[in-house]
């Protein structure tokens, strides 16, 4: 008996052996339930009472000037009889003493009629607009808070009005009170009439319907949270859900009633997706509130294997020769999938309808939400949403002809596949946000703010994502099971801290995958335009992900030190914590923007063809750049294939751009010759650079160059043919003394260059007149390296290199002469012919 | 000293051996079995070539062939060493003293002639149940048939110098007896007919909390000495809950290892009365209970990864 006292845990366990014991808990389960839904229906007929007293104050506000006026015109009437010499003559017009039974009676027939009236007004309305519509949404008009009240106070003043009649009718004496309480339900009456009728032929209006359901969703959703009534109790959690459940079902029929030809209205459709897009902002900001294991979130089936099941289940099996059970998990996104299945439906309405302003709103919206659903940390319900109708958005790009009539409408659809994009970067951006909530430090002091002892504050209002809420609630479970053993919580709180931490890691190892997954089938998506060949389409695209690249690239860093400062918080090492795979996420992006660029550089040669002066950006410009800089990305990086493809796209861009340039400034050839000199300075300067990181690494640029050039040159069938083109090239290579836009791009490029060089020891850090700072240089095996790295910068541009290498090597420039004497040139040709005699130390130790 | 076969000596055997009946609790709940389970694999490393070779076990003054002696002894008369023979001989009496507090063992001297010196011993458990202490006396009470069979009285007298003793340490002794006697309660939990006739009656039986009761009773039950029932709870707490209730479980065996350690120390000091020696074992190598107060504080700070901390008790179960 001592020992059964002793150990409480042990007693409740046994008692739980009698079967009398869940026979006499599942009663009292019962009971409490049963007194919890009174008091639950006792707190909704109040709340409702409240709800139709506000509306009541609204409509009482609205009719309360004329009600003023109507009583003012009866005290000033009053006033009016008493003046002497009205009064004489008004006692003679004075009511028999029938008129109070004959004014009742009017009364009431005005009551009843405007009952009947209004009525009509609701029936015409459904009968019309919502005649083959689910009864739900029937039932939304019905249950409006103004109707409700409106009916309530019509049948009310029947039911007075009746009431006084029959006491008139048995000569029962009714005073002042009366008349003046049945004045006021008249007055109140016909005024809020008027208001009301007019609201009715609102309904109309699909999007009307929409705050109720809006209401219901919000009421629901904070039900399910701690601020709720008995939001810890399943079948409360599971009513919540229903509701919630309906009132977006009601939305899906709303856009069904809304898309149908008789009810255009094309404002609803983008007011719907508004509405139900705040409605998920709303959700997203809750979400993190509602327990993992509650009902709020449906239950679907998974199969359980046979060697993990639990040894009872298996076991209960076996006995019974049946299979094991199917285990109910929750789903936790069930409202996002609703809610993108409403938003899918509504693109594709829009779409039909060719409305690109309600696409242009919805996607909006759509991007507002991603970026509000990335800053709580809602990453995979935010790209749920964003899939769902992405592709509605994106695949606007195939309806873009760029020989259009109406490049406007190829602008907006521009537009739009930018908003596709900016949907994307939108989740990202906000998951950056999003992060300082719950950074290592925030996360400790989140953990340390929480009473173990009270379910509520596992749940606190800030953002976290579902891995965080799943590893804090088993932390309660534990330390409550802990808690119960040994009377108090010994765990220490840094391993508190450091199983939160864990949450987060496990959060950022979905979701950065998952970003990267989405950023990859854009890359198909832009693939599969370019395929079909929407070259404005697929360009447009890839320069909206080159940014998305850019971006997402520099977030990582963030997304990276945020991880590393959880990773700090695991002390005990005890717990297996999901690899971030920093490195192979960064190629991934890396692959993907080079799928982008592959795609620019396949769609470039047809975007020259685009109308000069359209609508559209300058997308033959940009892709122009884009491929210049990337080209030189693509030699810094080592990528011959990359650079062969780029290169060869780059080439004939450049003398495309070249003409373009000459013909717009053709009515002057001084201004002609400076503006077609850039591109091939470019084209020169890349062509360069190529031979130099040939030169530096030994890899094939310089033979793709070649190539690239030899074949252009073959173009021309004799060689006085080319020189020409080659006397061109050499004079460009002059020094005008103007830097023009493209001349500090390049200068960006000699500067990318230089830095490798000294990366690599082959130049010095910085400049020095002191000889004793310089750190040992290397010296390069190729001639060309050592031309250049000589002095303390770059003194020799790249369009120089390749002039002396190429183009003045060929034999058709032979007698080709500057038209002045170009120094930096000859400086250079004489410096590289020095090297090439000279050899390195090596050799010379050697000769 | 020249080597002899155990089997082929006279024994000086006082006590009978006969079975005592059945068990005095029926089958031993699941729990409880593995209880005394876990004592005995914990108490010392494991043998041959699981034993940590940090593990020392010597003679002190150290001499060889009595060590073999006495280690033989302590391991039924098998051919071992004298670290086996103790890893073996505290095996079984931790256990045993678990399981019923006290545990006695018979020297039984061994001769090669009947009157001759004893060259050997062995060390003969008894069976608690068959033994009564009278006026500071122990007695081995024989049923009538056996006395019968047998043809000595109805008790059997034995000296105390005879006699080798073990009990548990006082400070672990009512807290052993709790978790021994609650473990029992804990027998097979049955839920599976519980839930047939739940089932059959329309009760709401619910298997999943009344299986977290019985982890809840198990962690209860084990948290005095830190037995955590081989991890049945540990999906249920944190890593920091069980491993300290394992370095508490490992402070329990230290202590009982040394107090056990003791007893058989003093035992060898009857025994070498008898056969002209003086000896006594000496353990080194194995975990202190300093370095379970170390393993706990580093525990608590996080200092060291849980494994880390765990590192020194290694081999120990």
């Amino acid at each position: 008996m001592r020992r059964w006292w002793k150990y409480p845990l042990l007693r409740g366990y046994a008692l739980r052996l009698n079967l009398a014991f869940w026979r006499l808990r599942g009663g009292a389960r019962n009971l409490g339930f049963q007194s919890a839904r009174q008091i639950w229906a006792t707190r909704v007929s109040v709340r409702s009472w409240v709800e139709q007293g506000s509306v009541f104050s609204v409509v009482l506000r609205e009719i309360l000037f004329r009600m003023a006026i109507a009583i003012g015109l009866v005290t000033a009437a009053v006033f009016i009889e008493r003046l002497p010499g009205v009064r004489h003559w008004l006692n003679e017009l004075a009511l028999s003493d029938g008129a109070q039974l004959a004014l009742f009676s009017t009364l009431a027939q005005m009551a009843g009629t405007l009952l009947g009236l209004y009525f009509t007004a609701i029936s015409v309305v459904v009968s019309t607009g919502y005649a083959r519509v689910p009864p739900e949404i029937r039932a939304l008009m019905i249950r409006d808070e103004a109707s409700s009240l409106y009916f309530g106070v019509l049948a009310q003043f029947t039911a007075v009005m009746a009431v006084m009649l029959t006491a008139v009718s048995f000569t029962i004496p009714l005073g002042a009170l009366n008349n003046l309480l049945a004045a006021f339900f008249a007055l109140f009456s016909i005024f809020s009439f008027v208001v009301l009728s007019l609201r009715a032929l609102d309904f109309f209006e699909p999007a009307n319907l929409v705050p109720p359901l809006n209401k219901a969703l919000s009421r629901s959703i904070r039900e399910v949270t701690p601020d709720g009534f008995n939001w810890q109790d399943a079948s409360f959690q599971a009513h919540h859900q229903k509701v919630a459940e309906s009132a977006l079902e009601c939305y899906a029929n709303l856009v069904t009633v809304a898309a149908a030809k008789e009810n255009v209205s094309v404002a609803a459709l983008t007011d719907f997706a508004g509405e139900l897009l705040r409605a998920m902002r709303q959700y997203a900001r809750i979400k993190a509130r509602i327990p993992t294991d509650s009902y709020w979130f449906k239950r679907t089936g998974r199969q359980k294997r046979w060697l993990t099941a639990s040894e009872h289940e298996v076991e209960l099996a076996l006995m019974t020769d049946t299979a094991l059970a199917p285990e109910q998990v929750p789903d936790l996104d069930w409202f996002e999938t609703r809610v993108a299945g409403v938003l899918q439906r509504i693109a594709q309405e829009l779409v039909a309808r060719e409305d690109s302003a309600g696409l242009g709103e919805l996607g909006q919206a759509l991007a507002q939400t991603a970026g509000t659903l990335g800053e709580q940390l809602a990453v995979t319900e935010a790209l749920q949403l964003w899939r769902a109708v992405g592709a509605q958005f994106w695949g606007r790009g195939a309806l873009i002809n760029p020989t259009d009539s109406d490049p406007a409408g190829a602008s907006h659809n521009l537009g739009l596949m930018d908003l596709y994009a900016c949907g994307y970067i939108g989740i990202f951006l906000g998951l950056s946000r999003g992060l300082p909530a719950v950074s290592a430090s925030a996360t400790v002091e989140r953990v340390d703010a929480i009473n173990w002892k009270k379910r509520r504050t596992l749940y606190q209002n800030v953002p976290a994502p579902r891995a965080l809420v799943r590893e804090i609630e088993s932390l309660g479970k534990r330390l409550e099971f802990e808690r119960r053993v040994e009377g108090e919580i010994i765990s220490p709180s840094w391993l508190r801290a450091e199983m939160a931490a864990r949450g987060l890691v496990t959060f950022l190892h979905g979701a950065i995958p998952a970003l990267l997954d989405e950023f990859e089938r854009m890359a198909s998506q832009a693939e599969a335009l370019l395929q079909a060949n929407h070259y404005v389409a697929a360009s447009q695209l890839s320069f909206r992900s080159l940014e998305t690249a850019n971006k997402l690239l520099r977030h990582f860093h963030d997304y990276r030190e945020a991880a590393t400062a959880w990773t700090a918080l695991n002390r005990s090492k005890e717990y297996t914590w999901s690899q971030l795979d920093w490195e192979g996420w960064q190629q991934r992006a890396t692959a993907a923007r080079t799928r982008f660029i592959q795609n620019l550089a396949g769609s470039t040669p047809y975007l020259d063809s685009l109308p000069e002066g359209s609508a559209l950006p300058d997308l033959f410009g940009q892709a122009y750049s884009v491929l210049g800089d990337e080209c030189i990305a693509a030699l810094t990086a080592g990528d011959v294939a990359l650079f062969q493809e780029l290169f060869r796209a780059f080439f004939p861009a450049t003398l495309a751009m070249s003409g373009k340039l000459l013909r717009q400034q053709a009515d002057s050839t001084a201004n002609a010759l400076a503006a077609m000199s850039a591109p091939l300075l470019d084209l020169l300067a890349i062509s360069g650079y190529a031979e130099i990181f040939s030169a530096l690494d030994g890899k094939a640029f310089s033979s793709v160059v070649k190539e690239t050039w030899d074949a252009h040159l073959a173009k021309f069938h004799t060689e006085a043919a080319r020189q020409p083109f080659l006397r061109i090239l050499i004079a460009l290579g002059e020094q005008t003394g103007w830097l023009s836009p493209r001349a500090r791009l390049r200068m960006r490029w000699k500067q990318a260059l230089e830095q490798v060089l000294r990366q690599r020891g082959l130049m010095t850090g910085r400049p020095s007149w002191r000889e004793d700072e310089h750190p040992a240089m290397q010296e390069h095996a190729d001639p060309l390296i050592r031309s250049l790295a000589a002095a303390s910068s770059l003194f020799t541009d790249a369009e120089d290199v390749f002039l002396v290498r190429y183009v003045m090597a060929r034999p058709e420039a032979a007698g080709i002469q500057s038209p002045r004497r170009n120094w930096k040139i000859d400086t250079f040709a004489k410096e590289l012919a020095r090297q090439m005699r000279r050899g390195t130390k090596e050799d010379r130790s050697n000769a | 000293m020249p080597r002899h076969s155990f089997y082929s000596l006279h024994r000086e055997r006082r006590s009978l051996s006969f079975a005592s009946g059945p068990e005095p609790f029926g089958t031993p709940s699941l729990y409880r079995h593995m209880f005394f389970e876990d004592v005995a694999i914990g108490i010392m490393p494991l043998g041959g070539q699981f034993r940590p070779a940090r593990l020392r076990v010597t003679l002190d003054p150290s001499d060889d062939e009595r060590a073999k002696l006495i280690g033989e002894a302590l391991h039924h008369g098998r051919d071992s060493d004298l670290a086996d023979g103790l890893c073996d001989f505290l095996r079984r009496v931790g256990s045993r003293v678990c399981e019923e507090d006290t545990a006695l063992y018979e020297i039984v001297y061994l001769r090669e002639k009947p009157d001759g010196p004893p060259v050997a011993f062995e060390l003969v458990a008894l069976d608690n149940e068959q033994l009564v202490r009278r006026r500071r006396k122990w007695f081995q009470v024989i049923p009538p048939e056996v006395a019968r069979r047998q043809k000595t009285g109805p008790r059997i007298h034995l000296p105390e110098d005879s006699l080798m003793a073990f009990t548990l340490p006082k400070l672990w002794r009512s807290r052993v007896r709790d978790v021994r006697e609650t473990l029992g309660r804990l027998g097979d939990p049955g839920f599976f007919g519980l839930n047939i006739e739940a089932q059959k009656a329309g009760i709401p039986y619910d298997f999943q909390e009344h299986q977290r009761h019985l982890n809840l009773a198990l962690a209860e039950v084990g948290r005095s000495l830190g037995w955590t029932a081989r991890g049945s709870f540990n999906g249920e707490v944190l890593s920091y809950t069980w491993i300290r209730m394992q370095l508490k479980f490992e402070r329990f065996k230290i202590q009982l290892r040394e107090a056990l350690l003791d007893e058989l120390n003093a035992g060898l000091r009857k025994v070498g009365a008898a056969m002209g020696f003086s000896a006594t074992i000496k353990l080194d190598g194995l975990p202190t209970e300093n370095s379970v107060e170390t393993a706990l504080r580093d525990l608590h700070e996080g200092k060291m990864a849980f494994t880390e901390v765990m590192r020194e008790f290694e081999g120990q179960a």
